[in-house]
């Protein structure tokens, strides 16, 4: 029974242009010892997840030894959660959100981030006459009430009692109907999205507010488990595949996401690709930018004072 | 009946009268009720007495034959007392006064506090129904019958659920404001004994079985004097009446 | 002693609760402590927002009330309005208001008037079919009583259905109560913009935060809001309907 698959990776393997015979498949008992790790996004399927579902469909993760299945996520999703009941063994999230959750009892540790730049921002109509967040005085804007990032842009453009922050649904549909609204968006989506519905839009960076954390950020259960090298490993090796060519990926998005139209999928990749990689290069972290996170979000009070960010991340292999 | 006096009781003229989807219940029903007599109702039960009740009081039409009935105001004293629960007394007394309307508010609270002293009720006038014993219950219903000073007063089995103690004081009470107000009464009883105590005549309707019209096989004159008491319960004289009547069922 | 159970029962579930959250990161239960100094703490924030969630959940239930009952009403006088409307009637139950309450922030903008909205949607159904019930509860012996003296179908409607449905209607408030306070948190999650505060918000705001102290001490004050407020229903009823229910007639 297990001689099968081992027969077939072996004819399969015919197909890659790898020369050297994969080490995964050479004894029965590597076929089918795979580490099961069930990965928990924290929103829809989406091209910023990219990497992540090329892992799976072309192998890296399985090549490597691990069998994932992505768990999609939605508006408020308990990634972080899910992870520290042993739920899920792997998780997307943020530096904030990881800050934030390590201090309420969550126990995990951030290994590897695509984003450089956050993707989050605000998304307006391009003729409301708002082209940078100062512009902003008044009114509503859709985004997740409560959120780190919320309570950020509110402090520091003291918006309390001018500014209302409203639930975020997670769709542009309120959005195209009325030009007056500014919701929250990430540059992997709902610019591209409304601008394929023939809205024409602004997207004002959450970076350039002075937010910036790590963005869709791999955190793994602490005590970092023992594949968690070899894990972060093919995650960069996906992600560098996905890069290259992002099509097969984005067409499973495409599939399992409505919005995701394959048409929008030229938009986002472009848009996306300079905020993956950033200036530090795509997978980098420092510990100067994980402090000033911490150090953020203790002015804010989401973090007791003197909390620093060490223990919740770790740089792998 | 005397000749030019205009009969002012009630009369039924083949009268026939069927619930819908059914065999009729009655066909050529005739009666007379002269005025201010008491007649009783005698018979089977589902024979169709409490339907008739209804026929004399105009809640329900012929199908063919003719209803007729005195002049003046009806009333009705059902089975159970029907008072509504959220009302006092006086308010369910006075009930009848408010659907006619035009009703002086004080002449209606004088009509009211008549009629229940007429039943021996004045000092319950703010009780609740649901602090009353079953005969006062039917007092109630009795002063609520009265309160519109009817000419014509259909009964329908009115003390069947009393102990025997209420059902004699209500008796007493039922005889005693016919003697006062002067109404016509159609009163449907099962107790023969109390049909006879109680009634100017006796009426017996019986049924020939099922699907066919009930008729009147009896019609029978009460000799007993008045005023009727207690007394006469005994007396062998209502009982050959009764079992005169018993016979004819 | 059986004032103690109650208490009794409380205590038990604090310390099974208490139990829970050491084994549970504060992320997804924090502990009774916690949940108490949170509350404590932001409780003029907590106070405020409950006020406004009430006020919504109120307006909610009355809009609820008048719809239900004039429904009844509607379906009392026409049969085929009834067999027309009923299944929509059936339909704002089963309609799951986290659907459509995106479209009435389109329609209503943010605020109370969402939270209005669908705490009425979830309290109308309950009202409607005790109003249907209600109206209808009444004896053929009260209809015919009302008949004999002439009543409208109007006076019939104010003077004996109306009265005789009250038992009924506080039967479907006590349910329809706790359902309006939830109906308008639901509204909040989507349609309230935190100004003025209200409970949907609070728990929105707090949760996203991960400031579970907080959500779970304006859960409890919902909690509290729903026994108040069928509290205040149960108190009513003590008042209008106790001291005459009950009484068969």
């Amino acid at each position: 029974m297990t001689l099968l698959p081992a027969l077939l990776a072996l004819a399969c393997s015919g197909g890659t242009s790898d020369p050297t015979p994969d080490p995964a498949i050479l004894t029965e008992e590597d076929a089918v010892e795979r580490v099961e790790v069930k990965l928990a996004l924290n929103w829809f399927p989406e091209p910023e997840f990219g990497g992540f579902y090329e892992g799976v469909l072309g192998g890296h993760y399985e090549r490597a030894g691990f069998d994932v299945e992505i768990v999609p996520g939605g508006p408020g999703a308990p990634s972080l959660e899910l992870l520290t009941s042993g739920r899920v063994q792997a998780a997307i999230s943020t530096a904030d959100d990881i800050l934030v959750k390590r201090n309420r009892g969550v126990k995990a540790v951030g290994v590897w981030p695509a984003f450089q730049l956050s993707p989050r921002g605000l998304l307006v109509h391009a003729d409301a006459g708002i082209h940078t967040v100062e512009d902003i005085t008044s009114g509503d804007i859709a985004l997740e009430v409560g959120s780190p990032f919320q309570r950020y842009l509110w402090d520091k453009m003291g918006w309390e009692g001018k500014v209302q922050a409203v639930p975020y649904g997670g769709s542009v549909g309120p959005f195209l109907a009325d030009k007056s609204i500014i919701q929250q968006a990430y540059i992997t989506s709902e610019p591209c999205v409304a601008r394929g519905a023939g809205a024409s839009v602004e997207f004002l960076r959450a970076a350039d507010s002075g937010w910036n954390p790590y963005g869709v950020l791999l955190a793994l259960p602490e005590p970092l488990p023992d594949w968690s090298a070899d894990f972060v490993a093919a995650t960069a090796t996906a992600w560098e595949a996905y890069m290259k060519d992002p099509s097969r990926a984005n067409a499973r998005i495409s599939e399992l996401n409505d919005q995701m139209k394959p048409e929008l999928m030229g938009c986002i990749t472009e848009a996306q690709q300079p905020f993956i990689t950033g200036s530090d290069g795509m997978g980098a972290m420092s510990v100067t930018r994980w402090e000033a996170m911490a150090g953020l979000l203790v002015r804010l009070e989401l973090l007791p004072a003197g909390s620093t960010a060490a223990g919740a991340w770790k740089e792998l292999p | 009946m005397a000749e030019g006096v205009a009969f002012d009781g009630v009369a039924f003229d083949g009268v026939r009268f069927g619930w819908r989807g059914e065999a009729p219940l009655f066909d050529e029903l005739s009666l007379r009720v002269p005025a201010g007599e008491i007649v009783a109702v005698v018979g089977a039960s589902g024979c169709g007495k409490s339907t008739l009740l209804r026929l004399a009081a105009g809640l329900l039409t012929p199908d063919a034959g003719r209803v007729t009935a005195p002049a003046g105001e009806r009333a009705f004293v059902f089975q159970r007392p029907t008072l509504l629960p959220w009302r006092t007394l006086a308010d369910n007394v006075r009930l009848p006064l408010e659907l006619a309307g035009g009703a002086d508010a004080r002449d209606a609270d004088d009509a009211v506090r008549e009629a229940l002293g007429k039943v021996g009720l004045a000092d319950d006038a703010d009780k609740l129904p649901r602090a009353l014993s079953g005969g006062m219950k039917m007092r109630a219903s009795l002063a609520r019958a009265l309160v519109t000073r009817p000419t014509l007063m259909l009964l329908d089995e009115p003390f069947g659920a009393l102990d025997a103690l209420s059902r004699r004081a209500l008796h007493a009470v039922f005889l005693a404001l016919w003697r006062r107000e002067g109404f016509t009464a159609l009163l449907v009883t099962h107790d023969i004994d109390e049909a006879v105590l109680l009634s100017d005549r006796v009426l017996v309707m019986s049924s020939r079985g099922e699907g066919v019209p009930a008729t009147l096989s009896g019609d029978v004159t009460v000799t007993l004097p008045r005023p009727r008491t207690r007394a006469l319960l005994h007396d062998p004289a209502l009982g050959a009446i009764a079992r005169g009547l018993e016979e004819m069922l | 002693m059986s004032r103690l159970l109650p208490l009794a029962a409380a205590a038990l579930l604090l310390l099974a609760w208490w139990g829970l959250s050491l084994k549970y990161p504060p992320v997804l239960l924090p502990s009774p402590l916690e949940v108490l100094t949170e509350g404590w703490s932001g409780r003029a924030k907590l106070l405020e927002a409950t006020w406004n969630t009430a006020l919504s959940s109120a307006g909610g239930l009355l809009i609820a009330g008048a719809f239900g009952m004039s429904g009844g009403i509607l379906f009392l006088r026409s049969r085929w309005l009834e067999a027309a409307l009923y299944p929509y009637a059936l339909l704002v139950q089963t309609v799951p208001i986290v659907a459509i309450a995106p479209l009435l922030v389109v329609w209503l903008g943010y605020g109370a008037p969402v939270a209005v909205t669908t705490a009425a949607i979830v309290a109308f159904f309950p009202i409607l079919t005790a109003a249907n019930v209600g109206l209808r509860g009444v004896s053929e012996e009260q209809v015919e009583l009302l008949t004999l003296y002439g009543a409208s179908w109007w006076q019939q409607l104010i003077k004996l259905r109306l009265p005789a449905s009250l038992p009924y209607l506080f039967s479907g408030l006590r349910t329809a109560v706790g359902l309006s306070v939830i109906g308008a948190i639901i509204g909040e999650f989507v349609g309230s913009n935190g100004a003025p505060p209200t409970l949907g918000y609070l728990v929105l705001q707090s949760s996203r935060s991960a400031q579970t102290g907080t959500t779970f001490a304006a859960i409890f004050f919902a909690t509290a809001l729903a026994l108040a407020a069928f509290g205040a229903v149960r108190l009513a009823e003590s008042r209008l309907i106790d001291p005459w229910h009950g009484d068969s007639q």
